[in-house]
């Protein structure tokens, strides 16, 4: 079947009233919890599963599909009007969207980041048709020396741009991988640092770990801070659109941000928030003038929104094509594609021809939902987050812990919140921040199992990571990072120190 | 402003306070060869690097002047028990009730916040979540008190 | 969405009437080929009884959080698991449990079975069983096998090849079955040990050969492909990947038969049939004693391959 056929029987199955229901249902929703901080994509479609016994197949999909997408537009109205990530994928995006805001532009921030996550989205959705078959064979000679060195490489360039200096970013993400480690070892079957627990012996659940650290550690920096009233701007159309300046600076930085997002989307393991990550590490290294950076550059949420949307879409490369999910969330589509007797894999094109054309097509429709409700409805989104805090974080607290409950049905998972929560807060008050540790946690048990197997598989013989090509350019591109990293640090150090003694100079001179 | 930079000092002491923990308590697992890793390998090396990077992270800090540390453990408090107590009732005294108390607990956290609205708002969330996810999304939770 | 809320308004008003509520736990995440079996039988009880039946994830552990929470229910006959290999015949040979898998549970009915498999990629030298076994002679140790993870059925049943044939094989354990196929198809590792159902597709589409199935069944995909008894013209080497429901030890034995009843006639419905075989399962549909004597098989059998292999979880 042709590409054209393909998205002919495509728009049959995805026009049909009940997809475009669901469909509708689905971006709604995830805009809805999307813009809420403190409930994500992986605690809502884990809530949405068992609502899909009841749906046929295509329907189910493409509403969880809607719900994933979908938050990822939702994420960057609160990271740009109150400085909070509604997803994590969006944590990036608050960096210049709330400086944008504090400048009296958050119309504009909006706007911009609407449009470039429709076409990061569609792009994505372009590439996912296009390079389907060409990804899936690039990403089967992948071997775990590969593996390993592609997270190594993810982790490194992550922590190089965490808020503090590249040491705390990296302290981070070991910090994350020390946390991955807890659990039963895939490879000896020991339980580690489950210090009697048996809920432990898999691991601290990524949701708790994720809402402790994002959600409650941002719950306790909000409350009493009169974040929500300071929403004053009225969002008309006239105020959200873009000087031509703006349009001019964000047009590369979109399609490198896609770019970068399509192929970060696509390998597994890693995901949309490393890929807006990477897309803004991107920007600020390519800038003329990197210190713009942070203080509202336009740059700053144009790539990342385009990235994180474009690696949502080619989230379903590996997915579909291979039956691997790159990504918790992703883990759960698989799960509801198995549901109903549907096994992903080299076949799912060719055997599921109306599935994956009519999830295609329904990708691109639901994106231009995504822009009416983004856009003219800009301000049902901002009332909600307008509502006073003391009455909405208490609803987020019991959000989070239900949420938590349900993905394994047990309150220990609660308590663990309650932990991370506490160890988010103190960490973030240090100034640290939590972004690498996720990827660290996220990534340490692929990586400690990918480096264990490629050294049991070469008989210890570690020459194997500089023998293999594209392992060995990994490695390459991360010493040169490191190098980079422990330059800039030194370098800023000695310029923070100066600034530090000059203000401390200038104060006692008053 | 501190003479020292506090935050960094007490982030890293307390990075190479986990560090050092994780190689101590790793000790008990196996530490293997590098081609046939033991469970204990992964850990005990990322404890050193920890370690490392935590003093890595002091040193500096000794030598600059930082910010001062502001921490509001009013709130850390009461959002932190709010959350303890609900998952402490939730299994004995269903969803309903673990809501009402934790919402309680959590709304102490604002300052400016009468009883009554603290109850109208506990009241409309076990509402709003019995709606939402036990009758929307028929989630198997205890709902009301075990033995009703 | 407005259909789904009326039913489930109408499901809370019958709950609350007071109807009893048949639970089905399960040691699995909601979305995996488990997982949908048991909501097939929840399903299904649910259509032909009064009451009503909710399927209980409680994933952990190894299904050793799921099998603790059935074995301390109340032997009322309304809790159920549904329980396979891992947490009932292997576990106990390797760690201590808090629960006595052979004393705290009745077996209710048997429904399931999904045979392993010893796969290679479609262009691998090995033609036969044989192959591997002189390639393996030729480099102790040398020649890999991906498993599904540590202890999993799919490890012991390369143990157990191993043992049977006289040979020294690399075990390399996976997350499941589907990062180790892409190694396998990815040419990392040259052998896998499988369920038939995980590689199924791949045999289809030409891009793997399975060269020996561990239990004498016919699934098309799988038609002339030896068993391993004959391959090795050996005997007591089937490895079935069986599941079953248990109750609690001490629930009366009437309310033992009718929900083996129930669930053997479910499992007996040519829908059914056709269900299994989308989700790779075999079919076998059994008694409370039929469930008992594969257990004891499996219990004993598994004990010999981690005793001989020296396999330590802890």
């Amino acid at each position: 079947m042709g590409v054209f056929e393909g998205l002919l029987l495509g728009f049959e199955t995805a026009m049909r009233p009940e997809t475009l229901l669901y469909c509708f249902f689905g971006v709604f929703l995830g805009t809805l919890i999307g813009v809420l901080p403190g409930i994500g994509t992986l605690a809502t479609i884990s809530l949405l599963l068992p609502v899909t016994y009841h749906i046929a197949p295509i329907p189910a999909l493409v509403m969880l599909a809607g719900v994933w997408y979908g938050a990822q537009y939702g994420g960057s109205i609160a990271s740009i009007l109150l400085n909070l990530p509604g997803t994590p994928s969006s944590a990036v995006v608050c960096l210049d969207g709330y400086p944008m805001t504090q400048q009296g532009r958050a119309g504009v921030a909006l706007f911009v980041t609407t449009i470039a996550s429709f076409i990061g989205s569609m792009l994505g959705i372009l590439a996912l048709v296009l390079f389907t078959p060409a990804i899936a064979a690039i990403a089967l000679q992948f071997g775990p020396a590969e593996y390993f060195t592609m997270m190594l490489l993810g982790l490194v360039a992550a922590s190089t741009i965490a808020a503090g200096t590249p040491a705390k970013g990296l302290a981070m993400v070991v910090l994350g991988l020390l946390l991955g480690t807890v659990g039963t070892d895939v490879n000896s079957g020991v339980a580690r640092f489950h210090f009697g627990f048996a809920q432990l012996r898999d691991g601290i659940s990524l949701v708790a770990l994720a809402m402790g650290f994002f959600g409650i550690a941002e719950v306790i920096n909000s409350v009493n801070r009169k974040t929500s009233a300071a929403i004053r701007e009225k969002f008309t159309l006239r105020s959200m659109l873009p000087t031509r300046t703006d349009l001019r600076q964000s047009a590369l930085p979109v399609l490198r941000g896609t770019g970068v997002g399509s192929f970060f989307g696509a390998l597994p393991g890693t995901g949309t928030s490393i890929a807006s990550f990477m897309a803004y590490a991107l920007e600020k290294r390519v800038a003329r003038d990197p210190s713009r950076f942070g203080k509202g550059a336009i740059e700053g949420i144009a790539a990342p929104e385009a990235s994180n949307n474009a690696a949502a879409q080619t989230a379903f490369v590996p997915t579909l094509a291979l039956g691997i999910p790159g990504c918790a969330t992703m883990a759960l589509m698989l799960g509801a594609l198995i549901i109903h007797g549907i096994q992903p894999g080299p076949l799912f094109i060719s055997q599921q021809p109306e599935m994956f054309w009519g999830l295609v097509v329904s990708f691109g429709i639901g994106n231009i939902l995504l822009v009416i409700l983004n856009l003219p409805l800009i301000g049902v989104w901002v009332s909600i987050l307008r509502t006073p805090y003391r009455l909405l974080y208490p609803a987020i607290l019991i959000f989070i812990c239900i949420g938590v409950f349900s993905v394994r049905n047990n309150p220990f998972d609660i308590y663990i919140v309650a932990l991370m929560g506490v160890m988010g807060y103190v960490l973030a008050r240090f100034g640290f921040s939590a972004a690498p540790l996720l990827l660290g946690f996220v990534l340490g048990p692929l990586m400690e199992e990918t480096l264990r197997r490629t050294l049991l598989l070469s008989r210890g013989d570690p020459a194997v990571f500089i023998e293999r090509p594209i392992s060995a350019t990994f490695l390459a591109i991360t010493a040169v990072l490191l190098i980079w990293g422990c330059y800039g640090s030194i370098r800023s150090s000695q310029s923070r120190r100066a600034a530090m003694q000059a203000q401390a100079e200038a104060r006692s001179a008053e | 402003m501190k003479q020292k930079d506090i935050g960094d000092i007490l982030g890293g002491a307390l990075m190479i306070g986990f560090g050092i923990f994780a190689m101590i308590y790793a000790q008990r697992y196996s530490f293997g060869s590098v081609s046939q890793m033991g469970p204990g390998f992964f850990p005990v090396v990322l404890g050193g690097v920890l370690a490392v990077l935590g003093a890595l992270i002091i040193l500096p800090a000794l030598a600059r002047p930082g910010p001062d540390l502001e921490f509001n453990w009013k709130t850390l408090f009461f959002v932190i028990g709010a959350i303890i107590v609900f998952a402490f009732t939730l299994r004995p005294l269903g969803l309903i009730v673990a809501t009402m108390a934790a919402v309680l607990l959590a709304a102490s956290a604002e300052r400016k916040f009468s009883l009554k609205g603290r109850v109208l708002l506990a009241a409309g969330i076990a509402a709003l979540v019995f709606v939402i996810f036990r009758v929307g999304l028929r989630m198997n939770i205890p709902v009301w008190p075990r033995g009703f | 969405m407005l259909r789904i809320f009326l039913c489930s308004s109408a499901l809370l008003v019958a709950n609350a009437a007071g109807a009893d509520t048949l639970r089905i736990v399960v040691p699995f995440s909601p979305g995996g080929a488990q997982d949908t079996l048991a909501r097939w039988y929840a399903q299904h009880i649910d259509e032909r009884t009064e009451y009503s039946v909710i399927v209980d994830n409680r994933p952990g552990a190894g299904g050793s959080l799921a099998a603790d929470e059935v074995a301390q229910a109340d032997p009322d006959g309304w809790t159920i698991l549904q329980a396979s290999g891992g947490a009932i015949t292997i576990a106990p040979h390797l760690r201590d449990l808090p629960y006595d898998p052979q004393s705290d549970f009745a077996p209710v009915a048997l429904f399931a079975d999904t045979p392993m498999t010893l796969a290679v990629r479609a262009d691998s030298a090995f033609e036969s069983i044989e192959d591997v076994i002189a390639a393996a002679e030729a480099d102790p140790g040398g020649v890999a096998y991906a498993s599904t993870g540590h202890t999993s059925v799919s490890h012991l049943t390369g143990a157990l090849l191993a043992q049977a044939a006289g040979i020294d094989l690399m075990h390399v354990p996976y997350q499941g079955a589907a990062p180790g196929l892409a190694d396998l198809l990815g040419g990392i590792v040259p052998l896998m040990v499988t369920s038939a159902a995980s590689i199924d597709q791949m045999v289809e589409s030409g891009d793997a050969r399975v060269l020996a199935v561990f239990s004498p069944v016919s699934l098309s995909n799988l038609e002339g492909v030896p068993t391993i008894e004959d391959a090795l013209d050996a005997e007591n080497l089937n490895s079935p990947v069986w599941a079953g429901y248990l109750a609690p030890a001490g629930t009366p034995q009437e309310r033992i038969d009718e929900l083996s009843q129930l669930i053997v006639d479910i499992c007996e419905m040519p829908e059914t049939q056709e269900r299994y075989l989308s989700l790779g399962a075999t079919l076998v549909c059994g008694d409370a004693d039929a469930l008992a004597a594969v257990m004891d098989e499996d219990y004993t059998r598994w004990g010999a391959v981690i005793e001989a292999a020296g396999i330590e979880a802890e």
